[in-house]
């Protein structure tokens, strides 16, 4: 006879190849050769799988005389033992998988319940529904079941497209922002399947009739009902009797048989909602660093004051790409925190729709009245600590990680105390900038004159060189641990001197500061004259050690809305996605930015805030008077 | 034509009068019965002196069916059972061939330790049993309807036996193992054949009305599913099947045929009609599972190193195959 060999080669290619097949039958069975097997196959072997999938060797089963098509493998397979021919893929391979992991997530499907145990959509040789009454009383039930199945779908939907969602906003929480099309196409995807799936899994009447037997134990009188349908003769006397028997259990059964609800899927989907939920409310009071202030990045070489500002809603920020959560209004609203080095502040941008990158924008910052987080705890500390270092004439204040806050010369708040200088310093590393430049050893000695920090002085001199940025924190430090451990013991100043550390990443003054900082006391914010250090958790005045706690709480933005200075000028920064620029409005350059003894650039760029911060009103005087450039 | 509800009456008193003579051993009776209302023949198994042959001879009193029985041994002759041709003479003095109707001409044949007999005796059964029909010198005789086997054999004492062929095994419809009796009725057993009293069989049905309860059992309905269920399992005994589980693949050398889907079948309806239904179901098909494919599965050396039965083995197939295919 001739008869087509399908080949299947080791590397799972198959060819369909026509061989002779010689058949023989004798008294111990059927012999099967296949005549051109040896150089068609290339092996000599007689192994072959017919179509039951079970590998033989001159075995052929019951029948196998009559069969044509053969299937050959090649070498391997064993006696007896079934051969795993080639499995489906694509998108076969990934419903297997989900299938699986359905199974492997809720221990069991629980939509075996509702398909006879079978992972199938519906059973083979659907039936209509039988005339009759015995049609008309299963058509509820139909109906029942399918709705089941469909929660069933949607509800397995719903819980992978929040799988994906939570999958996004993690990725766009720690890693970068996932562009809208894969976060949406996905989620649509879902929705389809969902749809496709409740539709898909209509049950046939036998299905229903046999879910009706399995659940009311009705020894499959209805399923035989129904499958029997008008096969048999209707005079016969049994199969009436038995449809007879099948509408009386079927009238009798109760019509809530499928109320269960897929409680574990459900939960299964909560979960991953609430998870989802609460990964994006923590990513929207979490904001991201998305660039460090730089230096001399911008504008003259003696340095700009960089204020960056965070924006947590990203879509609507300036110059933002979609991204997973935009807003819609016509008006959009930022709320942004800036942080100042021993403050925090939060401003909130109301962006006029035309407002493009390099728009005019209205901003109107205003202050938080929330308390300060524990990572503003850190920066209170420093600034204290330089309060302290001042009173205490630990000095280190000088040290002031701060040095450069030393800055703080240079700032508004310089003409304080001695204390105060150095510790409005020490907070201030931001405005102090210049201080590298400017910061004179007696300027920082003036400003810290009480906290005399001898040693100190010199150290924040070399700092303040380097150029500290107060909001090291959030930044890697990669600064010299040595440093570090020697500002840590000047005084703690660490905190300082680790914002000062997250502004340049680059200098070794901001690590010096983050190692202080680390070993660095709490600082008593409610004795410290300078109104920026206050507030802030720490004893009062006492150089304490205390491990850092948890940074980059954000505080809700709950305070009152204070105006520091009226409108400014919004757009885009040069420094990627979530920077901007804030400006006077009106003031081309920014003069409204500098305060006293300030000359560095007017440009104000934001930058992502850790927390929000409670101010006293003699904080936020100072701040407004810092921003509208008249802060001393 | 007798209705369902009369069947299991027929039925009912069919086994009582049964039980009348035999104490207990109620799940052999009703095996038996199922077996002749399907028109099948029972191999009973059993150690000496359970109550085999008084169980079948109670069942031919109970069914007013004509009884014969064969006492196997080993120099029985398969002439022996079916009969022979003779010389006879008549009345003029003319001598002729005429054929000496065997024991086996009758409808319920009681073919007691039958794997005493040699091959060549046990083979005289093969024809009457699947065809109802001896032939002898080229004439086919046709055995009375209905016609039963009830075969019994001594599972413990094989020497001077001859197990039967699997061809002869796979004629039974039934096999059943008759059990130890437990203590109640080991006590009535004494009482009842240590005194005075005679168990008294009254015929509670003739065999008009056993041949119309093999033609009702006949139209019971059954599903596809179900008839599809009792061949999956009936395949899954197979070695050789693909869908054999692996406990078939490890232990079974060979698998039911056919007929085991076919006694499937019947004593599923049969059980259906005893239970008041009027179609078959798996519990039907379950419940048929060990009497009629016990005796059709052949196990392999290591499975009977292993100390298994067919019984044990059967229930994992039945474990691994499903309701519903997968």
């Amino acid at each position: 006879m001739e008869g087509t060999i399908r080949i299947v080669y080791p590397a799972m290619c198959v060819r369909e190849r026509t061989a002779r097949i010689t058949v023989s039958e004798n008294k111990t069975g059927i012999t099967l050769y296949i005549l051109d097997l040896a150089y068609q196959a290339g092996t000599p072997s007689l192994w072959y799988v017919d179509e039951t999938g079970v590998g033989r060797r001159r075995e052929p089963a019951m029948g196998a005389a009559s069969r044509s098509r053969w299937t050959i493998l090649c070498g391997w397979p064993r006696k007896g033992t079934p051969v795993k021919m080639p499995r489906p893929r694509g998108a076969w391979s990934v419903l297997f998988l989900w299938r699986h992991a359905i199974r492997l997530a809720l221990g069991r499907s629980s939509l075996a319940a509702l398909s006879l145990g079978a992972p199938r959509f519906a059973l083979p040789n659907p039936i209509g529904l039988p005339p009759g009454p015995l049609g008309a009383a299963l058509r509820p039930h139909q109906r029942r079941l399918w709705r089941g199945r469909a929660l069933h779908a949607l509800t397995r939907a719903l819980t992978l497209a929040s799988v994906w969602l939570l999958l996004a906003a993690g990725v766009s929480w720690r890693l970068a922002a996932v562009p809208l099309a894969l976060v949406w196409i996905p989620v649509a995807g879902c929705a389809l399947a969902g749809i496709w799936g409740a539709f898909a899994q209509r049950p046939t009447a036998l299905e229903t009739a046999r879910l009706l037997d399995r659940r009311f134990r009705l020894q499959d009188a209805l399923g035989t009902a129904v499958d029997l349908g008008e096969r048999d003769d209707p005079e016969a006397l049994l199969p009436r009797r038995q449809r007879a028997a099948a509408l009386g259990l079927l009238q009798r059964a109760p019509h809530n048989v499928w109320a269960a609800a897929p409680r574990r899927e459900w939960l299964l989907a909560g979960g991953v909602i609430v998870l989802s939920l609460a990964l994006v409310a923590t990513a929207s009071q979490r904001p991201r660093v998305v660039a460090g202030p730089s230096f001399g990045g911008h504008g003259s070489a003696t340095g700009q004051r960089l204020l960056a500002l965070a924006q947590n809603s990203q879509g609507a920020r300036v110059g933002a790409s979609a991204s997973l959560f935009p807003t819609t209004s016509s008006t959009n609203r930022v709320t942004a925190k800036a942080r100042i080095p021993t403050l925090s502040l939060s401003l909130q941008i109301h962006a006029s729709p035309q407002g493009e990158q390099s728009s005019s924008l209205g901003a109107v910052p205003y202050l938080t009245g929330g308390s300060l987080g524990t990572s503003g705890k850190s920066t209170a500390h420093a600034g204290a600590k330089g309060a302290k270092g001042s009173a205490s004439g630990n000095g280190g204040i000088g040290g002031g990680g701060q040095g450069q806050s030393g800055s703080g010369s240079g700032s508004p708040q310089a003409g304080g105390t001695g204390g105060q200088g150095a510790k409005s310093q020490g907070g201030n590393g931001l405005q102090t900038p210049q201080s590298g430049t400017q910061g004179t050893p007696d300027q920082t000695g003036s400003s810290g004159s009480s906290g005399g920090a001898g040693p100190n002085q010199k150290q924040s001199q070399q700092t303040t060189t380097d150029g500290a940025n107060p909001f090291g924190q959030d930044q890697p430090q990669t600064g010299n641990s040595a440093s570090a451990s020697s500002h840590g013991k000047s005084g703690g100043r660490g905190s300082q001197g680790r914002v000062g550390t997250r502004q340049s990443t680059s200098t070794n003054g901001t690590r010096a500061g983050s190692g202080g900082k680390a070993s660095g006391p709490a600082p008593n914010g409610q004795d410290d004259p300078n109104l920026l250090h206050r507030g802030r958790s720490g004893a009062n005045g006492q150089l304490k050690q205390q491990p850092r706690t948890a940074t980059h709480q954000a505080g809700p933005a709950t305070g009152p809305q204070i105006s520091l200075g009226g409108h400014y000028v919004i757009s885009a920064g040069d420094q990627g996605q979530g920077l901007v620029r804030i400006l006077p409005q009106g003031t081309a350059g920014g003069n409204g930015l500098q305060g006293s003894g300030y000359s560095g650039s007017p440009i104000v760029q934001g930058y992502i805030p850790e927390d929000a911060t409670a101010l006293s009103p003699q904080e936020q005087a100072l701040v407004r008077a810092y921003f509208s450039g008249d802060g001393n | 034509m007798i209705t369902p509800e009369e069947f299991r009456e027929t039925a009912r008193r069919i086994l009582a009068e049964v039980a009348n003579a035999i104490v207990g051993q109620e799940t052999v009776a009703c095996g038996v019965l199922t077996a002749m209302i399907g028109n099948g023949h029972v191999l009973l198994e059993g150690v000496p002196g359970l109550g085999k042959t008084s169980l079948v001879r109670a069942f031919s009193g109970a069914l007013d069916l004509q009884f014969g029985r064969v006492q196997f041994t080993p120099d029985l002759m398969p002439a022996d059972i079916t009969g022979t041709s003779i010389v006879s003479e008549d009345e003029s003095g003319r001598r002729a061939l005429s054929f000496q109707r065997g024991p086996i001409f009758a409808n319920l044949v009681l073919a007691d330790e039958i794997n005493r007999a040699t091959p060549k005796t046990q083979s005289a059964l093969l024809e009457a049993m699947q065809e109802r029909t001896v032939t002898i010198a080229n004439h086919t005789h046709r055995l009375p309807e209905p016609f039963f086997v009830l075969a019994t054999q001594n599972p413990i004492e094989m020497e001077g036996t001859y197990p039967l062929p699997e061809a002869q095994l796979d004629r039974f419809m039934f096999k059943l193992l008759v059990q130890y009796p437990f203590r109640g009725e080991l006590a009535a057993i004494v009482r009842r054949t240590s005194g005075n009293e005679t168990a008294l069989v009254q015929p509670a049905a003739g065999a008009d009305t056993l041949l119309a309860m093999q033609m009702l059992v006949r139209e019971v309905p059954m599903s596809s599913y179900v008839l599809d269920y009792a061949v999956r399992l009936v395949l899954a005994t197979q070695p050789e099947s693909p869908d054999a589980p692996a406990v078939t693949r490890k232990y079974v050398r060979i698998g039911s045929s056919p007929r085991g889907a076919q006694a499937l079948s019947l004593a599923g309806r049969i059980f259906s009609l005893l239970d008041g239904r009027f179609n078959l179901s798996y519990e039907d098909i379950r419940a048929a599972a060990h009497p009629a494919l016990r005796h059709r599965i052949g196990l392999n050396f290591e499975a009977e190193t292993r100390g298994l039965t067919t019984d044990s083995v059967l229930d994992e197939i039945m474990a691994a195959v499903p309701d519903v295919p997968n």
